[in-house]
């Protein structure tokens, strides 16, 4: 009896994922708690593990494609079990034959009027936008269920007559991939209009000769989020940046005092970032306006403060979320945000150990960067970079003195708060770095 | 036609019964299109069926015409080596075989209707409010209906001349034209477009001196200028005087009884022509008199119902279509627009596309266009290619004795996308069909070119025009 795989639901905003790659392959034994796949949500890629053992039988949804949450994305066989559509794979290869011939057996699928045809919903929606009619086409899914890929297959095959000449030519002298272009022609044939429109927004570029590449990585899982994220905020959110320059003396004595203390109860080294975050958390929860979101025209100034730690992780930025720091102790915070940072650089971290942040701290300091302008991780509206410790030569009461300086950049979302406000809360956030015993009032 | 997506599909409760207004062109189509899609349908019609197009306009008028064209072969029989003992036109003849042909037709759209189980009704359709129409019938019955949907296709009217005089006697229209009792001795057409010039192609071929008058600059303004100055020569050379730039002053008795005089004013000055009939050709309004829409809230303006690419008026439900719309006044036209506003009435989303709508002007010779003309493109700022071929290099044109006339196709240079096509020559009103699937399919000249036209055809000269855009004609 085969056993369904589905498309797990890895945190509660999660309506579907996308399969970054299978780690076992079809007609391999798994057991029951190996990693069988990855798949990559809105926020994170997860390794996901077989909850039987058996052979993975049949991959219905292959790397790189999407499906909704509990989705059938594979079956896993017992032993000797041969799932329907899987058999195929053992016969004999069949002799190459001519596209046209193939083409031709693909329509003419007997099926008889109104008969139930299965069909994925990705598949149903791809013939959808391609408008094409799917009752013809033979499914290679079990029960010969048609999937996305048939689907593809099928339209693949005449592509030549999906776009007009002109439009063809069009396409040619403008260096635009037809294949990529909806079609508004007869049964989505790519038109003349289509191709022009298509050309909209890379028009400028036309004119750049192509920049040679020698390696091509593709936009997918982690760095395909990133990507997304990214430019959404920084198109969405009018950012500014404002830095200054801390005096940390005060916080590196306090961390020297403060550090076999909490390694003996945690068994953790209390790191400054640390005593950032709880600096920041405190200055947060004096300061609501930095700790809001923008929804639909409303700014919702938000309880809870929940500070996200961006992590340089193997596969590329991840942002942990320690939950309710300001209400935490400087021994729980290194706790919980070694355990945090241990996860995302093994990249275990759960879909809900990153949601939820309200404020992300960013530092670079460990590659002797002084400033920069981070990019808000939205929803949020804040983000503070940190910058390297450094001894400099300081004026203090008329006396030129080493103290060790430490630069802060923080970015704010303009449509949220503005610049005054913002700056006073990076001035809080100095004042209680430079004098750190102010954390206890 | 686009298929548009996103709008809501109804069940088919919701369509109901549909009414159609007007038995012309758009709107038989429009029946037969919404029976075959499952709609109950009525339709009023207070003359006979096939409107304007059937009964007064393009199928009449090449009853006609193809009289004229035998009395022109006539004429170059002799040439061919057929010696024809003399010949007399028989005018009322020649109206009767029009009639018969026209009577033919409207039968054929009778059955039609029945087969398609068409309610027609005949009577005049009068909205009393929005949804509301009453149908006064021929035997004086009135009946109220209350369709889900309509679609208004009352057609249009020839419009009339705003002067002195235009309402007078011996001033016809092209609805009286079509039914003299004799070819007039002298015939003076007001309105240099295509009825006025097919009249005049008529008219002279049947033995009328025929005098042409434009206000335009030119005949057929909307034509190619180059195409239609092959037609203007032709006319000439026929004995029409083709008078343009000319504004109409009055039109006044003449001295005999069977006299008009009518006065116009041309680069400033005045003078005065005599013509034993006068036809007003100034072109067409909407007809909406007695449709009692000013009970509604539909919008009209100028006489124009307005609607939008979906056929639909401001008034949900109703729908208008062909020359009561205004826009272009053609038969294929309406067509498209009922088969839009039926299928919309169903329940789908189309908008009507009107980027390549051929105009066909039925002379001799024949004059027919698509897209835009050489100027028109030059004037979009467009770069252009033109390609030409002459009939005078083209063997089956040569073996008719119709050697007059060209291809003329008007390329885009770099991509050779074709932005009009413009023929004048025999047959053009046939050609052209290639040039407008080619328009519509996005073929380039390149395609055309590259497509094996057969020998010896009329065709060639398209092949050979697009071969002029692309390189060089292999026959001239």
């Amino acid at each position: 009896m085969a056993t369904n795989v589905i498309m797990p639901s890895l945190g509660l905003t999660m309506t579907e994922g996308t399969i970054v790659r299978w780690l076992v392959k079809e007609g391999e034994p798994v057991g029951k708690g190996q990693p069988l796949f990855e798949v990559s949500t809105d926020k994170a890629t997860i390794e996901v593990e077989a909850q039987t053992s058996g052979i993975l039988g049949k991959i219905l949804v292959a790397a790189g494609e999407t499906a909704p949450v509990t989705a059938v994305i594979a079956y896993i066989t017992e032993p000797g079990e041969v799932v329907a559509a899987a058999s195929g794979r053992e016969k004999e290869p069949e002799p190459a034959r001519p596209v046209v011939a193939q083409a031709l057996e693909l329509r003419q699928l007997p099926r008889e009027p109104g008969q139930r045809i299965f069909i994925s919903p990705r598949a149903k929606k791809a013939a959808q936008e391609k408008e094409i009619d799917y009752s013809h086409i033979q499914g290679t899914g079990p029960n010969g269920r048609i999937v996305e890929k048939d689907v593809l297959a099928y339209a693949a095959l005449s592509p030549a007559v999906r776009v007009s000449p002109l439009a063809q030519k069009v396409a040619a002298a403008c260096g635009v991939e037809v294949g990529s272009i909806n079609g508004s022609g007869t049964h989505g044939k790519v038109m003349k209009k289509d191709v022009e429109r298509a050309l909209i927004p890379s028009a400028p570029v036309l004119a750049v000769k192509p920049v040679s590449t020698t390696r091509t990585i593709p936009l997918s899982g982690i760095r395909r989020i990133i990507a997304q994220r990214m430019a959404a905020s920084s198109q969405t959110a009018p950012h500014v940046t404002l830095t200054t320059e801390v005096d940390i003396t005060e916080t590196v004595n306090l961390r020297k005092q403060l550090l076999p203390e909490i390694e003996r109860m945690t068994g953790q080294k209390l790191s400054f970032n640390d005593i950032i975050i709880k600096v920041v958390s405190r200055a947060l929860s004096e300061h609501p306006m930095m700790n809001a979101t923008l929804q639909e025209n409303e700014i919702h100034l938000l309880e809870d403060i929940n500070i996200g730690i961006a992590v340089d992780a193997e596969n590329g930025l991840v942002v942990p979320v320690l939950k309710q720091a300001h209400r935490k102790s400087l021994a729980e915070i290194c706790s919980e945000s070694k355990n945090l940072v241990n996860k995302a650089r093994a990249g275990k971290l759960l879909p809900d150990d990153m949601s939820g942040g309200t404020f992300t701290i960013s530092n670079l300091g460990m590659f002797e960067i002084d400033t920069f302008t981070p990019i808000i991780n939205q929803p949020e509206s804040g983000i503070l970079g940190v910058g390297r410790m450094v001894d400099k030569p300081v004026v203090v009461e008329g006396q030129v003195t080493v103290r060790t300086m430490m630069g802060l950049s923080l970015s704010f979302d303009h449509r949220v708060i503005d610049g005054a406000p913002a700056a006073r809360f990076l001035q809080r956030v100095k004042e209680l770095l430079e004098k750190p015993l102010l954390l206890i009032i | 036609m686009a298929t548009g997506v996103g709008c809501q599909r109804a069940t088919m409760a919701d369509y109901g019964p549909i009414l159609v207004i007007g038995g012309g062109v758009g709107g038989y189509v429009a029946a037969v299109k919404a029976a075959q899609l499952g709609a109950q349908v009525t339709l009023v019609e207070q003359d006979r069926l096939g409107g304007t197009c059937l009964n007064r306009g393009c199928i009449p008028t090449k009853a006609l015409l193809k009289s004229a064209e035998l009395v022109d072969s006539l004429g170059k029989a002799a040439s061919m080596g057929v010696m024809v003992d003399g010949f007399k036109i028989d005018f009322s003849r020649m109206i009767a075989r029009k009639n018969q042909v026209v009577t033919r037709l409207v039968k054929g759209v009778e059955y039609l209707m029945s087969t398609n189980k068409i309610n027609v009704i005949k009577g005049k359709a009068r909205f009393t409010a929005d949804k509301r129409v009453e149908v006064t019938c021929a035997d004086g019955q009135v009946q109220t209906l209350e369709p889900v949907k309509i679609i208004i296709a009352s057609g249009s009217e020839p419009a009339r001349l705003p002067v002195p005089g235009a309402d007078g006697c011996r001033v016809i229209t092209s609805d009286e034209a079509l039914d003299l009792k004799e070819v007039p001795s002298s015939l003076l057409i007001i309105g240099g477009g295509a009825i006025g010039v097919e009249f005049a192609s008529i008219f002279s071929t049947l033995g009328s001196k025929v005098t042409l008058v434009e206000m335009m600059p030119r005949l057929l303004p909307a034509m190619d200028e180059e195409v239609v100055g092959v037609l203007e020569k032709n006319l000439m050379k026929k004995g029409v005087k083709c008078i343009t730039g000319a504004r109409i002053l009055s039109i006044s008795d003449g001295e005999s009884q069977d006299e008009k005089v009518v006065q116009l004013s041309k680069d400033g000055q005045e003078q005065s022509i005599t013509a034993s009939l006068v036809l007003v050709a100034a072109g067409r309004k909407p007809y909406t008199q007695g449709l009692g829409l000013e009970n509604t809230s539909i919008k009209i303006d100028k006489g124009k119902i307005l609607v939008n690419g979906k056929m639909e008026t401001n008034t949900p439900g109703v729908y208008a279509v062909g020359d009561v719309t205004g826009g272009i006044l053609l038969a294929h036209v309406a067509a498209a627009q009922g088969i839009v506003a039926a299928v919309n009435a169903m329940g789908s989303c189309q908008e009507v596309d009107l980027r390549f709508v051929p105009g066909c002007i039925y002379t001799s010779p024949e004059v027919a266009g698509v897209g835009l003309t050489e100027k028109e493109a030059k004037e979009q700022g467009r770069k252009v290619k033109v390609g030409k071929f002459p009939y005078s290099a083209n063997g089956k044109a040569i073996a008719m004795g119709e050697n007059e006339g060209m291809v003329k196709l008007v390329c885009d240079e770099q991509f050779g996308e074709i932005l009009g096509a413009h023929i004048v020559g025999p047959r053009a009103t046939d050609l052209i069909a290639e040039l407008t699937l080619a328009m519509q399919a996005e073929l380039t000249a390149e395609e055309i070119a590259h497509t094996i036209h057969a020998h010896p055809t009329l065709a060639e000269a398209i092949m050979e025009a697009a071969h002029g855009v692309v390189g060089k004609a292999i026959h001239i």
